[in-house]
């Protein structure tokens, strides 16, 4: 993929976060999907840093 | 009396409790409210406020607390089925009422040509979410802040192999395709294009432009610290090969506080090279202006920045910043500080724009001013009283701890200009109000309402100059802005660099200097 592709077609958004964010784009014109978001394992600061540990793995392996 | 009630496995985004959380607070006999997550940062803050009972320290991250401390038993019952009713609307759907996907692989199969993610997550959750979007082949927008700088390196060499882009983190402000994301103002599509390590350097820019009849291809937010050695411009230098390559981009603005040399010659060399005329403005570089060539000019303000982007766009040369002092803004300046006491002739800035304070900084600096940039603490007004004028960035986390951005949340600065009263060393006030997506519906109004509760003659002795960062489209509307600010006696300026020259020249009692050269059209 080339990152010059992203300024062709129009753009549909999924938002990761603050509900007010994704008000705004539909309020724009803009197709957004909003995310019902929480805090993975519950939060818990160990568990977090394992799925991180993951990810970079998966992400290490995807190359 | 005061009651916390905890609701497990419970979460809410920052905006919605604080709307919540004000909500309250406004509720006839609530006394103090505040509904927030249960991190160990907000228990803190809830601590101070002293809002938190023994319940309320047993909750975790993933649990809502809310505490509201009330008259009597009536009101505390009244408040909680406010609380319930609205977290009940907020619950699992969105503003339209629809079902919420819970995870990104159920959002990508209702939308699967979704091709960006927007990620508003607080910072600790950051990196794992940017990650699954990046994985899935999503360029994203990082809003997020507090994120570690091994974090955004892993996230952008990752992006960098995938042929997708990371925006930020702390991007505050990105206009993709026309799509405004996070802080944006509306303004019209064109042919520049604006690549920037700052949100409201972007805007600032952009409106300049949209004044002037100019429209952006794309404004491009990389994060301000991509930078930064540690990060290397990684997504910098990506943004400017896609914008050189883009053919609905003529020019290419690059914003940027001053990096180390290394960093900026890579940035100016890449543009130099490219087939495309360029305006970089580094604030604070050690690349001096003469080192702009007939096709990449090197701005010094982000006025500049616009004005030389014009320049180059429309053919003209040796474009001379249209806000650079004149014999008018010395006459202003003039009449102005006719009304200051002589012995409070200090500016006192209050800003919300992280380039726009830095700006503001450094130009005061270049007219060989004093500048202290520090409050230790946050504390307003300070005591003793700093040397120099005193510039504050209300931004910073020490005063957006359990509030909102600035940008939206007035609170802060309409507090502080009211305690103006207290301190009588500060006679210029200076402001830069923030318009469009996202931002405060109606500055404005709250800038003028903290000025009318100043004693009379406090106020009369108060300079205010304001800049507007914004558009006629904006939803807040520029020139309704402007005139109500006109007509509650502030001095409104077309542009943040023109408002600092203003109040500087009103602090030298209308006698300044201006030691930045005005052309800026140098060719080597």
């Amino acid at each position: 993929m080339s990152p010059h592709d992203l300024f062709t077609g129009a753009l549909t958004v999924i938002n990761v976060g603050l509900e007010a964010f994704a008000e705004t784009l539909d309020r724009e014109g803009v197709a957004v999907v909003s995310l019902d978001w929480h805090p993975p394992a519950g939060g818990n600061p160990e568990m977090i840093r394992l799925l991180e540990r993951v990810q970079e793995l998966e992400s290490d392996g995807a190359d | 009396m005061l009651r916390n009630v905890i609701r497990r496995d419970s979460y809410y985004d920052s905006v919605v409790l604080m709307d919540l959380s004000q909500r309250l607070t406004k509720l006839p006999g609530v006394s103090l409210a505040a509904v927030m997550m249960g991190t160990e940062v907000n228990k803190e803050i809830l601590t101070e406020a002293g809002l938190l009972e023994a319940s309320g320290k047993e909750a975790g991250p993933n649990d809502l607390i809310v505490s509201i401390r009330a008259e009597g038993e009536n009101v505390l019952t009244m408040a909680l089925g406010v609380v319930e009713e609205l977290l009940v609307q907020r619950r699992a759907v969105g503003h339209r009422g629809e079902r919420r996907p819970r995870t990104l692989e159920a959002a990508l199969r209702e939308r699967p040509d979704a091709r960006i993610a927007l990620i508003s997550v607080p910072g600790e959750y950051a990196y794992l979410e940017s990650m699954k979007a990046l994985r899935r082949g999503l360029h994203v927008v990082l809003f997020s802040d507090r994120v570690p700088f091994e974090a955004e390196l892993a996230l952008k060499q990752y992006a960098l192999r995938r042929g997708l882009f990371v925006f930020g983190p702390e991007c505050g402000t990105c206009i993709i395709n026309g799509v405004p994301f996070a802080f944006a103002n509306r303004v019209p599509r064109g042919r520049i294009g604006i690549i920037g390590a700052s949100g409201t350097g972007i805007q600032e820019v952009s409106c300049l432009l949209a004044t002037a009849g100019e429209g952006i291809s794309q404004a491009l937010g990389v994060g301000g610290r991509d930078l930064h050695p540690t990060i290397g411009g990684l997504m910098m230098q990506q943004a400017i090969r896609a914008l050189q390559e883009d053919p609905e981009t003529a020019v290419i603005i690059v914003l940027a506080k001053a990096s180390s040399p290394e960093i900026e010659r890579i940035v100016f060399d890449l543009l130099a090279s490219g087939p495309k005329s360029a305006v970089v403005n580094f604030l604070g570089s050690t690349i001096p202006r003469a080192q702009g060539t007939n096709r990449v000019r090197v701005a010094q303000t982000l006025d500049e920045a616009a004005v030389a982007a014009l320049g180059l766009l429309r053919g003209a040369r040796g474009d001379a910043p249209p806000f650079a002092i004149s014999q008018q803004l010395l006459s202003l300046a003039r009449a102005l500080s006719a009304r200051l006491d002589p012995s409070a002739r200090r500016i006192v800035a209050l800003y919300s724009g992280g380039s726009l304070v830095a700006e503001a900084a450094w130009l005061l600096r270049q007219f060989g001013e004093q500048v202290t940039t520090d409050l230790l603490r946050g504390i307003f007004p300070p005591s003793p009283t700093p040397p120099g004028h005193l510039i504050i960035d209300v931004g910073e986390a020490v005063y957006t701890v359990g509030r909102g951005h600035p940008i939206l949340d007035y609170r802060i600065r309409t507090d502080f200009i009211r305690r103006l009263n207290e301190w009588r060393d500060g006679g210029i006030l200076l402001l830069d109000l923030i318009l469009g997506l996202g931002a405060h519906p109606d500055p404005a109004s709250e800038i003028i309402g903290a000025l009318n509760d100043l004693p009379k003659e406090r106020r009369e002795s108060l300079v205010v100059v304001a800049s507007l960062c914004g558009t006629a489209a904006d939803p807040q509307g520029l020139e309704s802005q402007a005139a109500r600010l006109d007509a509650a006696g502030v001095t409104v300026m077309p542009s943040n660099a023109q408002a600092i020259r203003l109040a500087y020249l009103v602090s030298r009692g209308g006698n300044g200097i201006d030691p930045v050269p005005r052309s800026v059209h140098e060719s080597s």
